[in-house]
This record gives structure tokens, C-alpha cells and sequence, in this order.
């Protein structure tokens, strides 16, 4: 099973995802340390984990509310999806 | 002990509120928004989790806006200082805090500040605001209910004014949170300042900013957010701009009891509580001999923070009689506040304040009438 990751600089906004996602969608995700491999992308934030059939959901989460992301990334081989 | 000087702090604090501090120390140990191991990233949702609790319980959108400080004095220094530069125009009123009257006179003369006027009850007038509104005026700082006598400001009407105006409104709502119903959107209050520890019966240690819209307020501190750094400028994002270094995670977990405490039991219920205790107390000393109450003498436009003086004795002699004879808590002197005496007539010698809460009882208010008519 596929899984993304969106990339945040602050543990505020991720949290924010994570909580709209939950109570408005019914939809389980996980905030994460940042992988290495994105690190260039973060500095020292945090990402939020979920399948990747709830992207669409998120991202839409993440640009109603003006959040800044770094993007969405394919967790396996950390493609740039948004 | 009898406490009665809520108006500083409230106490005792619920049972829940301790237990969530002691817990946070246990189970929340972690430094949130910096490592991401598992207690970090727990800390990190508790701490959402609270801001989340505060934008509902204010009526506000976005819980990003909700920014922690360490008291509402702190809060009140972040939106003045970082809002009003060189040239602006700033009006408070003669009841507000030394919180707001010292960081505008620390910004005049650069910035000019005008004082609205109190009667006798420390009640103001919308149309003597709409008075000093001049061109540039940025920014009006009110005070929801005076720390000294109780007398609740007609902010709503205020805020209405500064809207059609194009003027940000900045609440004091330091005697109010908690006690009064406050929706931050539907009275259209741009930012509001809040201690953690009074009527939301928080931890002292604990304060609040709430921006209503995205506001680009100058930050007064820098430094890190676990956020974007890579950067030396502070991040643009709230919390992060107005909110650095580690926060007091007891005191936002205990507040976040506090909040869950006071919705449990309802705003109107602690409301109508006070209210009724007032009522007893303001009947009860307009009855002694030698005492005048300060400010409205019945329950209307009012809380249950109540001063008075006393016609022979000084009120510092009057705090000390009840501490020592009765351990009574009350609050006596200027309250840091000296222009709403100078408005309430008090200015030479000050007042004795008793401040309510919610776990005050009727019996505490007749024990403290009972000392007052024996004192000698």
C-alpha cells in the first residue's frame, strides 16, 4: 500500500492537517520526522504520513486554509506528487 | 482561608487542572515542534490540541493564530509594540491595566496615545471614543471589565465603531475570559489578550494572544521555532512569529483543563454564581456604617470584582485586619491601575478589592461581611 508524505515547515500547520483530516474526513494519519532524503525540502520540520488515496483530501486541506507545504512526496521513492 | 482576590489569580484551581500539570510532566516531557520521536510528536498534538480548545472557546477560525505567552501583560506588549510604529495613533481608556498604559507611554512620543475618559462608575461613552479617532488612528486597546471595580465596558459597541472605521481593536480581556461570553468574530474583536490564569483557572505562567485575521505583527523576541531553520529571519507563519523558544507545556496542558473545566460547567453558570454573590455583598455593604462601594452599586454592567473604601480606615489596615483576624485574601491599594482612580475618585488612598470566583460560597461573603461590621 502506497503511502505520501506532506512536507511542512511547521509543526502547527501539520498539526492543523492532521486534526481537519480526523474530525471533518474520518481520516487516520501520522505526523512523522521529515525523511533525510527531503530533508533539503524541510530543515527541521515535521510530515505528515498517510495513504496515498487521502492526498487529494489533504492537499485540498493544505490550500483552503493558505498553509504553507513543501509538497506532497511519494513515500518509496520520495517523487515530488504536489 | 477564604480567597477572595480572584482578580490577581484565581485559586484554588480544579482538581483536573493540578492532575493535567502533574501529567504533563509524566507523560508530556518532551521539548514540542523540535525532535520528532514519539513523545515529541505526543506533545506537539497536545499542544494543537489545546490552541484548538482556545480558537473555539473565542470564536476564532484558526487555531495557528492562537499564540502563547506567558501572561496577558506579554500578550498585550506583543500586539502593541508589534503593531503601532512612528507616526500612529493609539487610544486607550483611563480603566485599562498598567499592562496597556505602560507599553504605549514606552512608544510615545513616536506614537500619539489618547486617554478616553470614565464617569464615577468607570463606565465610558462610544460617542466621546468616536471623538478621539483621528486619521491615523491604527489601533484602540480597551479593557473588557475593570480590574478595580468590576464595571464591564461596552466593547462590542467599541469594536463596531473601530471596524467601520478601518481600526484595529485590541481586548484586555484579563477580568473577563471565562467569565463573560466572548466570540472574537461575531463581535469583531481583531486581537485579544488573555491571562491563562484567572477565569480559565490555567497555571500562572500562562497567557494568550489571539489574532482574529492575518496580521503582520513585528515580533518582539526572535529565536527558534523548529521551524523553516535554515532561516536567520523569524518565520512569517503563526504561532511561530510571535511565539519562540520552549513553551510552558504544563501550564498550556493545565489550560487546557481550565478551558474544558469552564465549558463543562458553563460561562453563564459561573456568570449568574458571581453574580449572586455580588448581589449579597453589595447589599451587604451598603449597609456598614463608613463604607462606600466604588464604581456601580448593583449587579448590572458588572462582575464580581467590588472595591470600596472605608470613611476612617486605610485600606491597607482593612486587608491586613481580614488577613490576620479571619484569613481573608483581599486586594488592597491602587491595583495597578491609577488612572481609573483618578476617574472613580480614589486616587488618594486607594481601594480594598474583593474579586469572586467560582468556588467561592455565599457563606465566605457573610464571614466577610461579619468581620467588616466588627471591625474597630
Amino acid at each position: 500500500m502506497n503511502n505520501v508524505f506532506i512536507v511542512f515547515a511547521s509543526a502547527t500547520s501539520a498539526n492543523r492537517v492532521k486534526s481537519v483530516l480526523r474530525k471533518s474526513f474520518g481520516i487516520d494519519s501520522a505526523l512523522v520526522q521529515t525523511p533525510k532524503a527531503l530533508g533539503t525540502y524541510s530543515g527541521c520540520s515535521y510530515c505528515l504520513k498517510m495513504r496515498a488515496e487521502h492526498l487529494e483530501t489533504a492537499w485540498k486541506i493544505v490550500v483552503s486554509n493558505g498553509l504553507s507545504s513543501k509538497g506532497a512526496f511519494d513515500s518509496k521513492d520520495y517523487r515530488k506528487l504536489k | 482561608m477564604i480567597y477572595l482576590d480572584n482578580a490577581a489569580t484565581t485559586w484554588p484551581k480544579p482538581n483536573q487542572v493540578i492532575e493535567a500539570v502533574a501529567n504533563s510532566m509524566k507523560y508530556y516531557g518532551a521539548n514540542p515542534g523540535r525532535s520528532a520521536h514519539k513523545m515529541a510528536i505526543r506533545t506537539s498534538e497536545k499542544v494543537y490540541e489545546c490552541r484548538e480548545l482556545i480558537a473555539d472557546f473565542f470564536g476564532l477560525s484558526n487555531p495557528a493564530n492562537v499564540v502563547f505567552t506567558q501572561n496577558a501583560t506579554m500578550a498585550l506588549n506583543i500586539a502593541i509594540h508589534g503593531i503601532l510604529k512612528a507616526g500612529d495613533h493609539a487610544i486607550c481608556t483611563v480603566m485599562d491595566h498598567n499592562s496597556v498604559l505602560r507599553p504605549l507611554f514606552a512608544k510615545s512620543p513616536d506614537v500619539e496615545v489618547s486617554y478616553l475618559g470614565a464617569d464615577g462608575e468607570g463606565a465610558i461613552s462610544i460617542a466621546d471614543l468616536e471623538a478621539l479617532i483621528k486619521p491615523n488612528t491604527r489601533l484602540v486597546i480597551m479593557t473588557h471589565v475593570s480590574n478595580v471595580c468590576g464595571t464591564v465596558l461596552p466593547v462590542e459597541a467599541a469594536a463596531e465603531l473601530c471596524h467601520n472605521h478601518g481600526i484595529l481593536f485590541l481586548l484586555d480581556a484579563s477580568q473577563s475570559a471565562g467569565i463573560i461570553n466572548i466570540d472574537m468574530q461575531q463581535m469583531k474583536i481583531d486581537l485579544l489578550a488573555a491571562p491563562g490564569h484567572k477565569g480559565l483557572y490555567g497555571p500562572m505562567g500562562m497567557g494568550l494572544l489571539c489574532i482574529n485575521h492575518n496580521l503582520d505583527l513585528n515580533p518582539i523576541i526572535q529565536g527558534g521555532t523548529g521551524s523553516y531553520s535554515k532561516e536567520l529571519a523569524q518565520p512569517l507563519e503563526l504561532p511561530d512569529r510571535l511565539e519562540c523558544g520552549t513553551l510552558n507545556l504544563p501550564g498550556i496542558c493545565g489550560l487546557a483543563e481550565g478551558i474544558r473545566y469552564i465549558n463543562r460547567i458553563g460561562i453563564d453558570t459561573i456568570g449568574e454564581h458571581e453574580a449572586k454573590l455580588t448581589a449579597y455583598l453589595l447589599d451587604g455593604l451598603s449597609h456598614i456604617k463608613d463604607i462606600s462601594i466604588i464604581g456601580k452599586k448593583d449587579t448590572l454592567g458588572r462582575t464580581g470584582v467590588v472595591s470600596f473604601t472605608h470613611a476612617k480606615k486605610d485600606c491597607v489596615d482593612i486587608s491586613s485586619y481580614l488577613s490576620s483576624n479571619y484569613s481573608i485574601a483581599t486586594r488592597s491599594m491602587y491595583h495597578c491601575a491609577y488612572k481609573a482612580h483618578e476617574s472613580l475618585g480614589t486616587s488618594d488612598a486607594g481601594t480594598v478589592r474583593v474579586s469572586m470566583g467560582i468556588f467561592n460560597t455565599l457563606s465566605e461573603i457573610k464571614i466577610l461581611l461579619y468581620a467588616l461590621k466588627n471591625m474597630i
